[in-house]
This record gives C-alpha cells, structure tokens and sequence, in this order.
C-alpha cells in the first residue's frame, strides 16, 4: 500500500539522503520526496504502520532537524 | 512569508544591528568580539544547535555542519567579522530561497488550481454541495454560472457557454447545448446546467491532468540525474579540498597557518549545492506547468529534453492533419442545376448510413422529404439505387455507373466521387473530400523555419490522397496506404535516419496508433483524454486537437532546457571560480559567501522564468 505524506523544510540534498534512510526502514518497500510538491509518497506492507511511521519521522530529524512530517 | 521565515527575518535584523554597529563604531577588541558573537549567535544559534544533532547521527557532509565549521574557524583565527559575516549571509540566503521557492510553488499550484472543491447536487427537492468524489455516474448535477465543472458528463438541460482556457489554453469560449459533452475543469461562464454525469471523479479529465502533472516529477530528464549525481560528489570533494588545503601547504610549503586555514574556510562555505540541484527540477516543473496551462500535458522531464531535440516530426493524417470530417468540397453537375444535383442524390441516400450519406445529407442542408423516396436499394461497395419523384436513381461509385452501362466522367479531385444518373442519363458528379485544418500547413511551415529537419506524413490512404494532402501542406515526405503495422514499420525506418542524438516525434490522434506512439521518441497524442490506451501510450498528450500545439510544446520544451543549461554553466562556473579564487587567496569568505548565495538565488529566479511560457 502507498501513504502520502506532506513533509517541509528539505532541501533537495536532504531529500535524497532521506529517501535512503526511509527505504532502509522494516517493511518499507519504497520511498519517494519531492521536493517541488513537499510529498513524501512510501510504498510499504500495511503490517506495522505505526512503527514505521514512527520510524520515518526519526529519519526526518536525524537528516534534518528542521523537517515537520503530517499526514496528506 | 509564513511564520518560520518571519522569525528568522527578526534574527536577521537583530544579527545585522549588532553587526553593522561593530563595523561601523571603533570599539575595544573585547567589546567588538561580543558584539560580532551576538550578531553571530542571533543568526547562527540554531545553526550550531543542528550542527551538534547532525554529528550525534553521524551525518557529516552536512550544510548545517559546514557551515559552522566555517564560521567558527573564522573566530578561531581571529576574523571575527567573517565568521559573523558568513552565517549573517548564508542566513540571509537561505531566506530568499526559501521565499522564492515558496513562490514558485504558489505559482505553480495556481497553475493547477483546476481542482473542483463541490459539486452541486438535488436531494429531496434541495441543492447540496457535495465534494465531487461522492457523486456517481448517472447522478444529475447542477453547474451555476461562475461555477467549475466538477466531473465530466453530458448536458441534461440548459445551454450556456464554457470557458475551456485552464484546460486547453485557448480563450475562446465553447458552447455547451443538450446533450454536449462537457469536461470538468471547464469554467460555466453564463446560464445554469444541468449534467449527468458520465465518468467517476478519479477517472475524470480533471483527475486525469492532475495525475499526469504530480506523476511527471518521477520521469527524470538526464540533465536532472547529472546533477543529482554531481551534488553526491560534489560536497565530500570540496571538503576534502579544504582540509588538504588547511593541512598541506602550512606543512610541507611552511605556509602560514592562518592564511591557508582561512582560505580552506572559504571552500567550506560554497561546500554545498542545493540551490543548484533544486533549480533544475523546479525549472522542469515549471515548463510541465506552464506547457499544461496551455493545453499541453508532457509526462516528464526526460520528454522536455526529448521534444528540444526534435530533428523528424511524423503526423498521421487522418484527424491529425485533416478534420477527419468528410464534406462535400464540390459539385460537377452536368444537364441540371448544381442544387439539384445535390438535392437527388441525397435523396436517393436518405436511408443509408455510410458516412458518405450523412455528409450528402449535411451539404443539403435541408430536412429530406423521405416520402419523394421508394424502393431505395443499397449495395455495399456500389451505392444506391432508388425512386426519387418516381424516376430510377442512381448514386454510388464508378462500379456502379459501370454496372448499369452509363457513361461518366472521370473526376480530376482528390475525394470520394459519387456519381449521379437519372433514368439512364448521367447527371454529373459530387466530390466528398476530407478537410485539411486551418493551422496545419502554417505548423509545418513553422517546424521547418524552427529547425525540424523534416516533416512526414503517414496515412492509410490511396496514394493520390496522400501525395494531395501532403503536397497542399509541404510535406517533406509521404507514405500511403498504411496499416497500423505498416505506421510502425515506416516510424522505425525513420528512426534510423534521425541524427545521432537528436530524436523522432509522432502525432496522432490516438485511434489505432498506440503501437506508433509507444515506438517513437517522442509519442504525442491529440484531442484530449478520449481514448485511454492512447493516453497511456502517449508522453505528450494535447487536450485539444490543433497541429500548432506541436510546435508550442517544441519550443516550450526549448526554452526549459534553456534555463535548465544557463542555470547549471551558470552556478557550475561561478562556483568553481570561486573555488579557485579562494584557493589561491585572492577571494576571501565575503565574497565566497556572496557568491553562493547570490548563485542560488538567481538560478532560482531563473528557474522560474520556465512558468511563463505559456502567457504568451
């Protein structure tokens, strides 16, 4: 299944570095930023989405502090 | 500005106070360090702050980390006013980034603004709004003037005008009578209409564009990877450059420690890239927004860099070229009267629906009077014959005339003839010819004066049709008498006679050349998003159906990869100047810092000018 996230204050560096921490997450399959629309789009398994969204919001202040993750 | 970027604009202001105040004034040496380090930490407090959580996750080429190390190097040894200078600088940069690309983004979602908030529907003798995701096909729903067209659908009730400019760009208004189709997306500009609707919203032209448009950012252009790939190089490079260059000399040349550590500072603050690498996806962005505005959806960045390199364009006919819509383009009558030429043999094909009978019917222009008519006889492949006021009628082709033994004339026109004999006597000829659209032969001309090496045209036509048609258009070439197989054939063997480098386009309206369109470089589709296969098949689709939009989406696609170039020899060559300025002492940090963000914000400014393409 696909979640779409909207994401602010990356930089397009950032962005890249970010993708490859998430895709590094259990069950997630795919990830994809843009940085134009500030969408963060991941493809995962629907088994365990609250760890894994927990675990993406970890990345996002790991590369970039300054980074705010919401729902679409 | 929103909220975050108004406080940092206050820090901004704090930060320069103080630090015009230690320019300016002459103060003790201590007085003037804490005056710089409070304009410094009021800029660069949360600098540092990041910085410190950047090496407690490992993440070392970071901007933030770079950043600091610089300006706290500069206090170290002692330039005080650069180290305070940098972080002011940077700061104020990332600011007017930060700005302009809120700015951009606006511009663009304006652009897309087609997006249908509600959707007015009549429950129990009430009109509520609903959003348009609720309604279902079938359901009736009402579009007051002003209001967008929410989902597609046909005209139940009402007639009134549509303002179809956000989805083809072209500002004439388009009537909307009963039983009309009508796009979402579209604009009802005077009287209230009633729609059923045809299509589910996420299946409707709006969804569709807007699919199109968000999913086009995935398909890269290659000049966007090389710049990804570049900014992954670039930053460790430039780091490494520095330490060897605060290292190096001081050790082996017995250089000066502070002189060689301040130019290696100097290299640290043009470490980081990202203005450059967010100029060029913004500037591909903006051309796909711009070109959709008018009317033009392209499905990628990589399809812009194609279209900019177009060296053959190939067009199929049929509905490309030509309307598609057969009409009577001339009367050679012969003992009778032109009208009333026309006037029996419409009579005498008032009972059959070959599209040649319509178009006689349409050239009559009058209801027929069916009961002038009797024993109408049709026989596929002949045409007709039948009582009209009770003389014997005959109406068809060559083999007709032929099988009754009646002389006729052979007709010089490109068309399909229809001849005419009443009771034996042979009455002359109606021409039925396809029509050429008004802006074809002007587009060829333009895509030869723009550089397109040649032009093609396909068709599955008899080859007189085809060598008229293409030479009324000044056509380069011409192939006739195609099947779809033979379209992909001819599209291949086209494709080896392109330059190196440069690509092959193809148009088509989209019935029966999915397989063309997949095979060429550059597959474009016409007449909107009527069939599906063709818009999956197609890179570029044109919402409405005339040849010129080719020759915009060229040369919109031109002037992105414009910008796109101007912009990376642009930051590229400024920064590598810098580089080697700083590196060989004659730039200090001020103007590294200068060039940097001055850099970015230009290349962003630039990035922008790909939007307004289309307000031509």
């Amino acid at each position: 299944m696909t979640k779409n996230y909207k994401l602010t204050d990356v930089c397009p560096t950032c962005a890249r570095k970010l993708e490859e921490e998430i895709k590094k997450i259990d069950g997630v399959l795919d990830a994809k930023i843009s940085v134009i629309s500030e969408k963060l789009v991941i493809d995962c398994d629907g088994e365990d989405l609250q760890r894994i969204l927990k675990e993406v919001k970890k990345a996002c202040k790991k590369v970039e502090p300054d980074c705010v993750l919401y729902a679409d | 500005m929103n909220k975050k970027q108004k406080r940092l604009l206050y820090r901004i202001i704090v930060s320069a106070v103080f630090f015009a105040a230690a320019m300016i004034f002459r103060f003790e040496k201590e007085i003037e360090l804490i005056l710089f380090l409070v304009s410094y930490l009021a800029v660069g407090g949360s600098i540092l702050l990041k910085a410190a959580k950047n090496i407690y996750y490992g993440q070392v080429f970071n901007e933030n980390l770079l950043m600091a190390i610089a300006s706290v190097g500069a206090f170290i040894i002692g330039e005080y006013p650069e180290g305070a200078a940098v972080m002011l600088f940077y700061q104020v940069g990332e600011l007017f980034e930060k700005i302009a690309l809120d700015r951009s983004r606006k511009s663009i979602k304006a652009l897309m603004n087609i997006r249908p908030d509600y959707a007015n529907i009549e429950k129990d003798g009430q009109i509520i709004e609903v959003s348009p995701e609720e309604v279902k096909v079938g359901d009736t729903i009402l579009v007051k003037a002003g209001e967008k067209v929410p989902l597609d659908g046909i005209v139940e009730k009402g007639a009134s005008t549509l303002d179809t400019s956000s989805l083809t760009g072209e500002s004439v208004p388009k009537d909307a009578l009963e039983g009309d189709a009508v796009l979402s997306g579209c604009i009802n500009i005077s009287r209230p209409l009633y729609i059923k609707v045809t299509r589910p919203f996420e299946e409707s032209t709006v969804a569709k564009i807007l699919e199109l448009v968000e999913k086009s950012e995935e398909k890269k252009a290659r000049a966007e990877n090389f710049i990804t790939r570049f900014a992954k190089y670039y930053t460790p490079a430039v780091v490494s450059a520095a330490l060897l260059l605060a290292v190096v000399p001081p050790l082996v040349a017995n250089g000066d420690w502070n002189d060689w550590v301040y130019r290696a500072l100097a290299f640290l603050v043009t470490s980081c890239p990202c203005a450059l690498v967010i100029s060029i996806p913004l500037s591909f962005f903006g051309g796909i927004g711009g070109a959709s505005r008018n009317g033009i959806l392209i499905k990628g960045g990589n399809f812009i860099e194609a279209l900019s390199k177009a060296d053959i364009v190939v067009f199929d006919k049929t509905g490309t070229l030509t309307k598609g819509v057969f009409k009577v383009s001339g009367i050679y009558a012969q003992n009778i009267e032109s009208a009333d030429l026309l006037e029996i043999a419409a009579l005498a094909e008032c009972y059959s629906n070959h599209p040649i009978s319509q178009s006689l019917k349409a050239a009559y222009g009058k209801p027929v009077d069916t009961t002038r008519v009797a024993n109408a006889e049709e026989t596929a492949g002949f045409g007709v014959l039948a009582e009209v006021d009770g003389k014997t009628v005959l109406a068809g082709n060559e083999k007709l005339m032929r099988k009754y033994g009646i002389a006729f004339r052979q007709p010089q026109n490109v068309g399909t003839a229809v001849h005419v004999a009443r009771d034996g006597v042979y009455l002359g000829y109606i021409v039925i010819a396809d029509e050429v659209k008004p802006d074809s032969a002007e587009t060829i001309r333009a895509l030869k004066a723009n550089g397109i090496r040649k032009t093609v045209m396909l068709t599955g036509d008899v080859k007189e049709a085809g060598d008229y048609y293409a030479n009324l258009l000044g056509m380069d070439e011409v192939y006739s008498g195609l099947l779809p197989a033979g379209k992909v054939e001819q599209v291949e063997k086209l494709l080896e006679e392109k330059e190196k480098n440069k690509t092959l386009v193809f148009v088509g309206d989209g019935m029966n050349d999915t397989p063309v369109l997949t095979r060429a470089d550059v597959g474009i589709a016409m007449g909107g998003l009527g069939t599906d296969a063709a818009i999956e098949a197609a890179d570029v689709v044109l919402m409405d159906d005339q040849p010129k939009k080719v020759l915009s989406a060229i040369q919109l696609s031109r002037k992105t990869m414009r910008i796109v170039k101007e912009n990376i020899l642009f930051a590229l060559g400024v920064k590598l100047l810098v580089l080697l300025l700083a590196g060989v002492g004659v730039a200090d940090m001020w103007e590294a810092v200068f060039a940097d963000v001055g850099v970015s914000i230009i290349a962003i400014l630039n990035a922008l000018r790909a939007l307004k393409i289309s307000k031509r």
